[in-house]
Order: C-alpha cells, then sequence, then structure tokens
C-alpha cells in the first residue's frame, strides 16, 4: 500500500563557487531546502547574508502554510467534500499568488517595496479566509471520519524519533524553529497536541497553516521596515530548518552537501503500523493524515 | 386478459423460467447463478403482472431482486470457488439426488395437473392491495407470524455465521500485511 | 394501465438528464457551459466500447442497460401532472420502490464484472448499503400511503390537496429523504462509485456508450427521486394560480437542489456508520413512523 519510491540524494560535487545550492532532493518542499541550503552554505563559507532573512523566513513558511494547506484540499477529495475543497482553495490562491512575487534567487538582501506591499496583500486575504475554513474543521463533519483513527502514542513517537505535524500531534514538542531567534522575535510558539489521532494531525496543520500566514506579515512588515534581523546562532554542525514535514539538515562539508530529513523513514513506519486492521477508507484517511513524502532522504 | 391472451404470456414465460432455472446450475460462476435465478424470478414476478394481480408482481420483483443478490453474497463468502475459474464439479452423490429429484418433480406435476383449482379470474380493476390487507391480516395472520419468527431466526443464523471465526468465535489471523515488508 | 406513452417517458428522461445536468453546475457555483459538456459526450460515445480486461463480460455490459431500465421505470412511475401521471398502477408507490430495488442487482454486476478489486469492494459495499436503506424507503412509502388508503400515487397526491405530507408526518420526510439518497447512491452516500477511496469504484472500468448510459441512469434516478419526494411529500401538483405541471416541475427541482447541496456539504459518509444509522435509527424510527401514520389515519383521513 505504501508506494517507497527510495532516491539515493547524496550529492558529491566539487567545490561550487560560493552561495551556489545544490539541487534540493525532496521535491515536495523546494523552498525549505533551498534555505537550508542557503544557510549551510553561508555557515561553511563565513559570509552572512543578514537582510534577506526576513524575506527567507517568509518565503519558508509560505511553502509550509501552501504544502498544508494542498495537503488539506487532497484529505478533502478522499472524504468526498466537496466544500472544504472550495474554502481550501480559496485560502490556497492569495497564498500561491504572492508566492509568486518572490524573487527565485532566495540569497538577495532585498526586496522591493512594492513587491513586500503586494504580497501582504494577498496574505491578509488570505488570512481572512482561513478564520472560516477553521471553523469548519473543527466542527463535528471532520471529527466523525477521522477522530481517534491512526492513533500515534507519545512513548511511539519517541521511540521511532519522529519529527514534524506528525510527531507534534502525539505530544512531543520538537519544533527547530523554537530555536531559531529570528522566530522567537516574532513571537513564534509551536503547536502541540496529546490525542495522536488522525484529527489532532489535521487541526495541528491547520494551525500551523494559520500560524505561519500571521509569521509570514510579521516578516513582511519588518522588512518593509527594514527592520535589522538579529543574528543567528552559530552552527558548525550545519543548519536546521523546520519543513513542513519535519526538520531538514544541510551541511555543507569541504566537497559535499550532507542534505538529511531524519524522522521522514520513521514516518513511514509509523503510518504502515498505524493502518492495519482498519477499514479501508479509514485506513486511506489515515495514511493521508501522516503527508508522507515518496522522497528517500539521505545517505 | 383472455384465454389466448394469457397463454400467450403464460407458456414462454414458463418456459424462459425454466431455462434459466437450468441455467443456474450448470454455471459454474457462484454470480452468475444467482443472477439467472433472479432472472428465473422476476419472469415469474411479470407473469403475475400478466395475470392483473399487480401487488404481488410488484412485490415478487421487489423482494426477489434484494434476496438474490444476497445469496450471490453468501455463496461468494462461503464457497471454495466462487468465480467458477476452477470448473469444480459441485454434484455429489448423482445417481440418488437425481432420482429423488426427479421423484418430487413428477410429484409436483401430478398435483399441480390434477387439482382442481379455482377459475376465478380478477379483472384489472380488482381491489386486490385491499383484499390480500385483509387477509394477511385476517385468516393468514399466523401463518405469516411464524414465517417472520422463521425469517428473523435465519438472518440471526446468517449474521452468526458471517462473523469472524464463524460459530466457533475463532479469531482472525494476526500480523496482516504491513508496509514494512515491502522494503 | 392508464393512457401513459413510453416514448414520452424517454423523452423526459433525457430532457430531464440534461436539466439535472444543468442544476448540477449551478449548485455546484460553476458556469454552466453546455457546448463543452456536449462535445465531452460526444468524445465519450465515440470512444470504443472496448472490452478491457473486465472478469465476466456478460455482467459487466449488462449492468449499465439494466440501471438505465430501473432508472426509467422509477421515473414512470412518478405522477407528474393531472394529465400524464406515468404507469398509474395501483401499487405504483410500491412499484417505485421495486424499480430502485434492481439498481442492487445492476451495481453488484457492474463491480463484480469488471474484476477489478476495488470494483468488487465497491459492489459488496453497495449491497450492504441498499439493504439497509432499502427498508425505510418501503416503509415510509407504507406510512404516506396510509392516509391516502391506496398506493396508487395519484390519490397519495390527491389526499393532499389541503395540507403537504411534510407537514403532517416530518418524521417520515426526514427518514426519507436520507434514505433515498443513499438508494441512489448520490453523496453523500456515494459510496460504490467512491472517486478517491476507490478510484471509481464500480464504475471506473466503464467506457464509451456504457459509461454514458450509467451516467445517464443517475442523472435519471435523482430526477426519479426528487419528483417522487415532490409528489409523495409536497403535495404534487397541487398549488394555487400555477398550472399543475409548473408546480411540480419547481418542486422537483427544489428537492433536486437541496439533495445536490446536502451532497457537497457533507463529507461522504464512512461505510461502518451509515449501516449503524440504518439498522440502529433508521429503520426502527421507519417503524414508529408507521405507527405514528396509522394514527393519523384514524383520527383525520377517515
Amino acid at each position: 500500500m505504501v508506494a517507497e519510491c527510495g532516491v539515493r540524494a547524496t550529492l558529491r560535487q566539487p567545490r561550487p563557487p560560493v552561495g551556489a545550492a545544490p539541487l534540493p532532493p525532496d521535491a515536495l518542499s523546494p523552498v525549505a531546502w533551498l534555505v537550508a541550503t542557503a544557510g549551510a552554505s553561508e555557515v561553511d563559507s563565513g559570509v552572512a547574508v543578514r537582510n534577506g532573512a526576513w524575506l527567507r523566513l517568509s518565503a519558508v513558511e509560505l511553502e509550509r502554510a501552501v504544502s498544508h494547506l494542498a495537503w488539506l484540499r487532497a484529505l478533502a477529495r478522499l472524504l468526498g467534500w466537496p466544500t472544504l475543497v472550495e474554502e481550501a482553495s480559496a485560502v490556497l490562491e492569495p497564498l500561491n499568488a504572492s508566492r509568486l512575487h518572490l524573487p527565485v534567487e532566495l540569497a538577495t538582501p532585498d526586496l522591493p517595496d512594492t513587491t513586500a506591499h503586494d504580497m501582504a496583500a494577498l496574505v491578509d486575504v488570505a488570512a481572512a479566509r482561513v478564520a472560516h475554513l477553521r471553523e469548519l474543521c473543527h466542527g463535528r463533519r471532520l471529527a466523525r471520519r477521522t477522530a481517534r483513527l491512526g492513533v500515534v502514542t507519545h512513548p511511539t513517537a519517541v521511540a521511532l524519533a519522529l519529527g514534524g505535524p506528525v510527531a507534534r500531534a502525539s505530544g512531543v514538542d520538537a519544533d527547530a524553529r523554537s530555536h531559531d531567534p529570528l522566530y522567537r522575535e516574532l513571537g513564534f510558539v509551536p503547536a502541540v497536541c496529546e490525542d495522536g489521532d488522525a484529527l489532532a494531525r489535521t487541526l495541528l496543520r491547520l494551525d500551523e497553516a494559520e500560524a505561519s500566514i500571521a509569521l509570514v506579515r510579521h516578516a513582511l512588515e519588518r522588512a518593509r521596515q527594514y527592520a535589522v534581523p538579529p543574528a543567528p546562532p552559530a552552527a558548525p554542525t550545519g543548519v536546521t530548518l523546520e519543513g513542513p514535514r519535519g526538520p531538514l539538515h544541510a551541511q555543507r562539508m569541504r566537497h559535499e552537501w550532507r542534505l538529511t530529513a531524519p524522522g521522514q523513514q520513521a514516518a513511514l513506519t509509523a503510518a504502515a503500523d498505524a493502518v492495519v486492521g482498519l477499514e479501508w477508507a479509514a485506513a486511506l484517511v489515515v495514511l493521508s493524515s501522516f503527508d508522507l513524502s515518496p522522497w528517500k532522504v539521505g545517505p | 386478459m383472455s384465454d389466448l391472451a394469457t397463454a400467450i404470456v403464460f407458456w414462454p414465460a414458463a418456459a424462459l423460467m425454466l431455462g434459466t432455472a437450468l441455467y443456474v446450475f450448470i454455471t459454474s460462476s457462484m454470480a452468475r447463478a444467482g443472477l439467472l435465478l433472479l432472472a428465473s424470478l422476476g419472469v415469474e414476478g411479470l407473469v403475475f403482472l400478466a395475470l392483473a394481480s399487480e401487488f404481488l408482481g410488484f412485490l415478487q420483483l421487489l423482494m426477489m431482486s434484494g434476496e438474490m443478490v444476497i445469496m450471490v453474497f453468501f455463496m461468494v463468502m462461503f464457497m471454495p470457488d466462487p468465480g467458477g475459474l476452477m470448473g469444480m464439479d459441485m454434484t455429489h452423490d448423482k445417481r440418488r439426488s437425481a432420482s429423488v429429484a426427479i421423484a418430487i418433480a413428477v410429484g409436483l406435476a401430478v398435483v399441480a395437473v390434477l387439482t382442481d383449482w379455482p377459475a376465478r379470474v380478477a379483472g384489472t380493476d380488482a381491489p386486490d392491495v385491499r383484499a390480500i390487507g385483509y387477509e394477511v391480516m385476517g385468516r393468514s395472520m399466523v401463518s405469516f407470524l411464524f414465517a417472520a419468527m422463521t425469517i428473523l431466526l435465519a438472518m440471526v443464523g446468517g449474521v452468526l455465521l458471517a462473523k469472524h471465526g464463524g460459530r466457533f468465535g475463532i479469531p482472525a489471523p494476526a500480523g496482516e500485511q504491513r508496509g514494512q515488508e515491502n522494503d | 394501465m392508464s393512457d401513459f406513452s413510453p416514448l414520452a417517458i424517454l423523452g423526459l428522461g433525457v430532457v430531464g438528464a440534461s436539466c439535472v445536468w444543468l442544476l448540477e453546475e449551478l449548485v455546484a457555483g460553476a458556469r454552466p457551459a453546455p457546448a463543452r459538456a456536449l462535445r465531452g459526450l460526444g468524445t465519450t460515445l465515440r470512444a470504443p466500447l472496448r472490452r478491457p480486461e473486465t472478469y465476466d463480460n456478460a455482467l459487466f455490459h449488462l449492468a449499465p442497460g439494466l440501471l438505465v431500465l430501473a432508472a426509467m421505470v422509477a421515473l414512470a412511475t412518478v405522477p407528474w401532472a393531472p394529465g400524464f401521471r406515468g404507469i398509474d398502477f395501483q401499487a405504483g408507490a410500491l412499484l417505485f420502490a421495486g424499480a430502485l430495488a434492481y439498481v442492487t442487482p445492476a451495481m453488484f454486476m457492474a463491480g463484480w464484472g469488471a474484476g477489478r478489486p476495488l470494483a468488487v469492494v465497491g459492489g459488496f459495499r453497495w449491497l450492504a448499503l441498499m439493504l439497509a436503506y432499502a427498508m425505510p424507503v418501503a416503509m415510509v412509502i407504507t406510512a404516506v400511503a396510509a392516509p391516502a388508503g391506496s398506493l396508487r400515487p395519484t390519490d397519495i397526491v390527491n389526499v393532499q390537496h389541503a395540507v403537504p405530507m411534510a407537514l403532517v408526518q416530518p418524521l417520515a420526510l426526514a427518514l426519507w429523504l436520507p434514505a433515498v439518497t443513499a438508494v441512489c447512491f448520490l453523496p453523500p452516500f456515494d459510496l460504490p462509485q467512491a472517486d478517491a477511496e476507490l478510484g471509481g469504484g464500480v464504475f471506473s472500468e466503464y467506457r464509451g456508450l456504457d459509461r454514458v448510459l450509467v451516467t445517464l441512469a443517475q442523472r435519471i434516478l435523482l430526477l426519479a427521486a426528487s419528483g417522487m419526494t415532490a409528489a409523495l411529500f409536497l403535495a404534487g401538483w397541487h398549488g394555487p394560480l400555477l398550472p399543475p405541471a409548473l408546480w411540480m416541475a419547481l418542486k422537483t427541482a427544489a428537492v433536486a437542489a437541496l439533495i445536490l447541496w446536502g451532497g457537497r456539504r457533507l463529507p461522504r459518509v464512512e461505510v461502518d456508520r451509515a449501516l449503524s444509522l440504518a439498522w440502529k435509527v433508521a429503520n426502527p424510527l421507519a417503524i414508529l413512523a408507521i405507527v405514528i401514520a396509522g394514527g393519523l389515519t384514524l383520527a383525520f383521513y377517515r
């Protein structure tokens, strides 16, 4: 049932020019990888591009919001619920439109004032619509199809070293963003839930999407005001970012990149265990709630 | 309907019923067997309609559709070769069962031909729904009640047989396939 | 039989199916594009009726025909206007339930004939669902026929000339709507042909004319179900000012729109929950509805 595409993504390259990022191995969250590798190459080369920090944060958070909302839309299609599909699409549209304004080279320091303004306007539209989506998801209709299904208990989550929303929905308070001073300045608090069932994972992702939209608004405001971001901590072991599915680690060693997504293989194991014995439709819903990435990353 | 019209409807329908009923036992696919039986009894329902007994005809059509499909369901559940792919011969004790079947058929035919059936034919405006209602609630109430209890017992028994492990309660095999094993 | 013309019913079926398509587009909030829909229909029809690797060809290809036949017979039992009453049999309401019952073997044949595991699963799911919800349909018909004293649909419509049955027996209506939605496999009860869960389920293998027939049958079933609801519960063609046929058309359209709207707003009901709702809630309440109908009949209608 679980199709696993194993793509070995150890990239061995001759020494690349400073600042050039390798191709991201996980097709599902390219921006997060790009930012991680940009950060890692900065760490390695010792050059810090500080002005683009707000911009990179917005890019990562926008990708997270889009990833979670697109996942929610796919879940709504699986559930056969056209209204939720429409609502999720309504929030996704302005977010996707605002992503188009981001420059391709995320290492550049500046973004012109009008771009930030346009992006902010679109993100505001999305923020207004998210409230309605939230109401829809917190009702009984979603709970009936997802509550108490596919429970991943706290001890299991700890034992398997899960990461990302799956772990946080089981009560494991692990979020790479908590250690990042940029996020702390914007007032970030990780969302954690205790239940560990499919409903908890769904609502947690919705909460994270909402929080991401708020973070993007604040970051864009600071970018427009040319506020100086706090200095990142010195990290000899590379950069760890929180991607939509879990932590992503990028480290630039002398001649090679080491890119890992710890916890994704564990998520596959947890998903396989969670669907045993369920009815077909319920099993598909639980499998979908793990938001698995089909790319296996790392050496 | 006139005698001729009735005959024109009745005899071909009877032949069709017999033909489909025979095919029920010739075919080895369980689904086809059940659906051919449905066809046979459906034709019987149409015969009722032709004989101006609308209520019975519709009732027959209504009940048979659901019943036959349930029968197919149970056959698929319990028979070793429901798809008929292996061409198993599922008849046993051929000579004795054939002779018993022929004897019963002859007996029923004799009863059908030699009985003095009442010759009253209902017209198209006969209030047969009302008549059936009075009959069920009056003279035949006891037999219908007993039939209902029997059917209820059969339903409960069928459900018991259908659950995991049947009537002995043997649990389902543990450790179904896990995604891990494909690694 | 009354003076009823099968050709008229056929024409009504085809025209009605197009109207149902229009209603579906409107309820979904999309702008109806008839030219594009017709082109799509043409493409589907021209697709060769190629025989995929089905398991049981005879059953597979018979199923759409049986579905359309069942849907047409159900459509024919609905009384549309005093001058166009359809097959107005003495036990016509029962024929409606009987025709809907033939959807069961048709769906089963489609699933079994296709031979794909998910199609067979869809067929068996449908069987469980249909048995559970066919009983409330028949019992509510009994409850509605009791005040009229007859199973003839015209009589049931005429007994509502003062008050529609929806106001007199709201419990019956509340049971009838989900039951008839389930029996016509419409969302949120579209379990056998679930697109995402079962990959198209029972209908996934159909091509060409078969697929067109299946879509036609679904739409005609919705039309027949809405028409019968309007006839049994909303006083059919009775109403001031407008001509009877127009009233009937409006009421049918309203019921169909309600069913389609409800289908969009509710996620698909899971098999276990649908079955437990049917057996533990709907069937006992339907028996209660019959008792209430009996009481009402004795009190008011005789």
